[in-house]
């Protein structure tokens, strides 16, 4: 599996968030970054919006980088201290899933 | 340019707020409010028109459903029970009534085919077995549900297997089923999207009419003007030979449905024809092209003129040239004109164009089949008219003759497409589906006469449509719709004519015409200003019949009633 650097995974994060709220609501440039909140208070995905976000993600790093993650984890999605939280934490969590593959 | 559809509903056993979202997007037109019907109640949907989402009346309506939730009998097929052809007949029969039911519930019903995951292998080496292979069944339901919908003119019954191929593995993801209930893939869904909206676009009359070609590496490989006829690349046995001729083809199969070709190149006009007529592997000769314009001139300003010479509209263009600046200087000039971006390689090129949606239309008439040759002989009656020293010499040397026939079911559908694909001679610019125009006609006070149009260089084909509205002895022109194929030669004083004889007929002595500006229709106007024998109210788009008998016919024109038309027209002259 490839490496991919914590920028590089931020990037595809944001390339994915960023096409799930063109499609949500054209024409609005929501403003995106490491802080913004995907699940939770301030979120801007809905339940449907996070798994189809989720989905394209995984299929994304597939697709451009070779890396095989189960992204749309249902238990990762729904659990109290998701990971799912901000862009920032999601990008920590797949390094580190990434990392434990590199490993493995 | 509005299409005159804005609301759409959407009827699923499955999630589709994502394709939801897709014909909202105004990235692609029509832009379009959409309201979804409650989560996996389609039966219940089709059966109650007091349900929400028809409330009020939809433009249009997506019915998309699987089979294995629709069929009791196929859910029992894919659990590799065997049921009894019989059963899955009478559900498809049954699924199609209830579509049928609601069918006038909106003014498009689009029913999109059922489909499987390509990952349910079903019997695998059986899967096409007849009476077994789940591959099998679901050909011969979607054939029968397309068989028990045809009968209605406006539904349509579209090709979802389509979607999914083009989406391909990820056509389907079991995440989104079991996580969302999403039945398929975005990708699925943004085909689908597109392929309504072109749909849409279609029915509004927005399908392009013409396709303006390069030549030089976009009809065959190379520069005619260096290396001659023979220095091209065209046929043969390399593959960018016979790209060529494949795009060729697909361009030759279009003009089957309607389109128009023609060429503008920056080529000199005799050495670009000689090739056109000599080399053995063209497959689209000169006859193929409704005009050109072959020349060093400005590939905008030659658009522009040929278009002006086939009365056509700029938003009828799809301009295709292998040159990216020059695709870029026709998208500057020519706002109006579609320029699709054409892939880099040659061998993609027959690809690009059957991909391509902009020529969708509701329907096919026999005018679309031969309208080159039209406008071949159009080309041949400007030739006469160069010779002859006056006009009405010209006219009275065409031998006009005007066909009247009351609308009926022969003429239904190529007169709803001349209703919804005139732009300019067109007093009410109404769009109305088959449907809705054969009810609006056979309304109580409703007329609508049709005006098939020949002369000695062949028949233009149902050129022209008038429908009256009458009621207390007063007659209102709702339609009048000429193509500009035949405008100018004294067909629209005919149809003047035939109206005015017909109010009369029907004891009207006031006749008005209530004229619905658009951005194209000035010259229905103008024809309303000029002699008409309308006057116009001053401050309002109204005119009202001033003169004291009807219109004249002109002299050049002989006209013949059908049999049929006394049905709908009373008292023919």
């Amino acid at each position: 599996m490839a490496s991919l650097t914590q920028e590089a995974i931020a990037a595809h994060i944001l390339a994915c968030l960023r096409q799930e709220l063109d499609r949500r609501h054209p024409g609005q440039a929501t403003a995106i970054g490491l802080e913004t909140a995907l699940v939770g208070p301030g979120a801007v995905l809905d339940s449907l919006g996070l798994v189809t976000f989720a989905v394209s993600l995984e299929q994304r790093l597939n697709d451009a980088a070779s890396v095989n993650l189960n992204v749309a984890d249902e238990q990762e999605l729904t659990r109290r201290n998701s990971p799912f939280r901000t862009v920032g934490t999601l990008t920590q969590h797949l390094r580190s899933l990434i990392g434990a593959t590199d490993l493995a | 340019m509005s299409t005159g559809i804005s609301t759409f509903a959407l009827i699923t056993d499955f999630t589709a707020e994502p394709l939801a979202d897709y014909l909202r997007s105004p990235a692609e037109a029509p832009t379009l409010a959409v309201r979804t019907a409650p989560f996996d109640q389609v039966t219940q949907v089709l059966l109650d028109s007091t349900v929400a989402v028809w409330n009020p009346r939809p433009d249009a309506v997506l019915i998309w459903t699987r089979p294995e939730r629709q069929l009791a009998s196929f859910a029992q097929a894919t659990a590799f029970q065997r049921p009894a052809p019989q059963a899955l007949w009478q559900e498809v029969e049954a699924f199609a009534a209830h579509v049928r039911r609601a069918a006038d519930r909106a003014r498009y019903t689009f029913v999109a085919t059922w489909t499987m995951p390509p990952h349910q292998r079903g019997w695998g080496m059986l899967n096409m077995r007849p009476g077994l292979g789940l591959a099998h069944h679901l050909m011969q339901l979607n054939l029968r549900l397309a068989e028990a919908l045809a009968d209605l003119p406006n539904v349509y019954v579209l090709d979802a297997a389509r979607w999914t191929g083009l989406a391909g593995r990820r056509a389907h993801d079991p995440k989104l089923w079991l996580m969302s209930k999403m039945a398929f893939g975005l990708e699925v869904l943004q085909e689908a999207a597109a392929d309504l909206k072109a749909a849409l676009r279609g029915l509004a009359g927005q399908a392009k009419k013409l396709i303006v070609l390069d030549l030089d590496d976009t009809l065959w490989g190379g520069i005619v003007g260096e290396g001659g006829t023979a220095g091209i690349t065209l046929g043969g046995h390399s593959p960018t030979g016979e790209a060529f001729v494949e795009f060729q083809r697909a361009l030759k199969a279009l003009t089957q449905r309607g389109i128009l070709l023609a060429i503008v190149s920056k080529n000199d006009e005799a050495v670009a024809l000689e090739a056109i007529d000599q080399h053995p592997a063209m497959v689209l000769r000169r006859a193929d092209f409704a005009g050109w314009r072959v020349n060093w001139q400005d590939k905008a300003q030659n658009i522009v003129e040929l278009v002006e010479a086939l009365n056509l509209g700029l938003e009828a263009v799809v301009f295709i040239d292998d040159n990216p600046a020059e695709r870029a200087r026709v998208r500057a000039a020519l706002p109006q004109v579609t320029v699709p971006e054409w892939p880099a390689d040659k061998l993609h090129y027959a690809r690009a164009l059957l991909e391509a949606r902009d020529f969708d239309t509701p329907a096919l008439t026999a005018e679309d089949a031969r309208r080159t040759k039209m406008y071949q002989s159009e080309q041949q009656r400007q030739a006469l008219r160069q010779q002859v020293a006056s006009l009405d010499d010209w006219l009275a040397s065409l031998e006009l003759v005007i066909q009247v026939e009351a609308l009926n079911e022969v003429n239904l559908v190529r007169a709803t497409q001349l209703l919804n694909k005139t732009n300019q001679l067109n007093l009410a610019t109404r769009r109305l589906g088959e449907a809705e125009f054969w009810d609006w006609a056979h309304s109580p006070g409703q007329a609508v006469w049709t005006f098939d149009v020949s002369d000695r260089f062949g028949r233009y084909g149902l050129t022209g449509l008038a429908s009256l509205t009458t009621a207390g002895g007063a007659a209102s022109l709702t339609d009048f719709v000429l193509s500009c194929r035949v405008m100018g030669r004294g067909v629209e004083q005919a149809i003047l004519h035939v109206i005015t004889e017909q109010a009369s007929a029907r004891g009207c002595a006031d006749l008005t015409a209530f004229f619905q500006p658009t951005e194209r229709n000035h010259p229905c106007r103008e024809l309303l200003d000029s002699a008409s024998g309308f006057e116009h109210m001053p401050g309002t788009d109204l005119y009202r019949w001033a003169w004291p008998g009807g219109y004249p016919l002109p002299a050049h024109i002989r006209l013949q009633w059908s049999a049929s038309a006394p049905a709908v027209a009373a008292s023919p002259p």
